[in-house]
C-alpha cells in the first residue's frame, strides 16, 4: 500500500530505510527454466532489512552466452527510482535500448517483494522471448 | 508435494530466496562473490552436474528434489592432477547418478570429498560435500 500524505493528498515517495538499517548486499547466480547454468544465467542482488530480512531493493540480470562471452539481456530492478522497471539490451547495441517499462510501482518494502516475485515470474514465463527479442534487436 | 520436476524446484528456489532461514544455509561462493545454485534431478550424473559447478567457477549450492522435500548441499569441484586410484573408496563410478551420491551423503555425512571422471577427462575431478540439509 502507498502512503498518502493528508494534508496534500498526493502519493507520498517511496523512501528507503536509513542505510544504518541494511543488511549487507547478497548476490546469486540463478538458473532458468528449460536450461542449465552453463548457457543462462540470472544474477541476483539483493538488499535486505537487518532485522526485519524485508526486501529493501533488488536488481536482478539476465544474461546468456553468445559466442563464448556473457551479454546481459534484461535488467530488471528496484534501484534508484520508485518502480520496478524493466531494461532491456541489444545484441548489436550492447547496451540498453529503448525506455524502461515499469512493472510495479512501489509505496513500501511490501512491493519491493511483490516486484521481486513478479520479476521472477516475468522472467520464468518469458526469458525465452526476451533473448529472441534481444537477439534481433 | 507431488513429485518435483526440473522447473518446479527452479521456482522453490526463487520463492524461497526471500527467506533468511534458507538462504544463510547456502554457504557455497563463487570466486565473483556471489552464491550459485544449481538444479540438478536425481537421474542426472556427476558429470553433469560437475560440469555445471566449474561452468560458475568451481562452488555451487546444489538443490535436488528428495521425496516430498529438497535437499541442498555445497559443492566444491576441481579438476585433478592425480592418476586414478582403483582402491579409492571415494572414486565414483562413471554412471554415477547423483541420487546415488545423496545415498551416500546419507550415509558419509558432509566434509567428504569424492571423485569422479568428467566425459573425455583422464583423470577424476573431486567434489567436496558440505553443509547438506533437506528442507521444504
Amino acid at each position: 500500500m502507498s502512503v498518502v500524505d493528508d494534508e496534500l493528498g498526493t502519493i507520498a515517495p517511496w523512501r528507503r530505510p536509513p542505510k544504518a538499517e541494511w543488511d549487507d548486499e547478497d548476490t546469486y547466480t540463478l538458473p532458468l527454466p528449460r536450461t542449465t547454468l552453463v548457457d543462462n544465467q540470472v544474477k541476483l542482488r539483493v538488499v535486505k532489512h537487518r532485522f526485519t530480512y524485508g526486501l529493501i531493493e533488488f536488481a536482478l540480470v539476465y544474461r546468456t552466452l553468445y559466442r563464448a562471452s556473457w551479454c546481459d539481456v534484461v535488467e530488471i530492478d528496484s534501484c534508484h527510482d520508485v518502480d520496478v522497471h524493466l531494461h532491456q539490451y541489444g545484441r548489436q547495441a550492447k547496451s540498453r535500448i529503448g525506455e524502461p517499462g515499469v512493472l510495479l510501482a512501489i509505496g513500501s518494502m511490501e512491493d519491493v517483494q511483490r516486484g521481486y516475485e513478479t520479476a521472477m515470474s516475468n522472467l520464468e514465463k518469458s526469458w525465452e522471448q526476451l533473448r529472441e527479442r534481444w537477439h534481433h534487436a | 508435494m507431488p513429485d518435483m520436476q526440473r522447473d518446479d524446484v527452479v521456482s522453490w528456489v526463487y520463492r524461497r530466496l526471500g527467506d533468511h532461514d534458507f538462504t544463510r544455509q547456502l554457504t557455497a561462493k563463487a570466486p565473483d562473490g556471489s552464491r550459485p545454485v544449481v538444479v540438478v534431478m536425481p537421474e542426472d550424473t556427476m558429470p553433469a552436474l560437475g560440469g555445471q559447478i566449474l561452468a560458475v567457477g568451481g562452488a555451487a549450492n546444489v538443490a535436488v528434489p528428495f521425496l516430498n522435500a529438497v535437499m541442498v548441499f555445497a559443492l566444491h569441484a576441481e579438476h585433478g592432477d592425480d592418476d586414478i586410484d582403483p582402491c579409492d573408496g571415494n572414486l565414483l563410478a562413471t554412471d554415477c547418478t547423483v541420487g546415488l551420491l545423496m545415498a551416500r551423503i546419507g550415509v558419509d555425512g558432509g566434509g567428504m570429498t569424492y571423485r569422479y571422471m568428467a566425459d573425455g577427462a583422464t583423470r577424476p575431478e573431486s567434489a567436496r560435500i558440505d553443509d547438506a540439509f533437506v528442507t521444504f
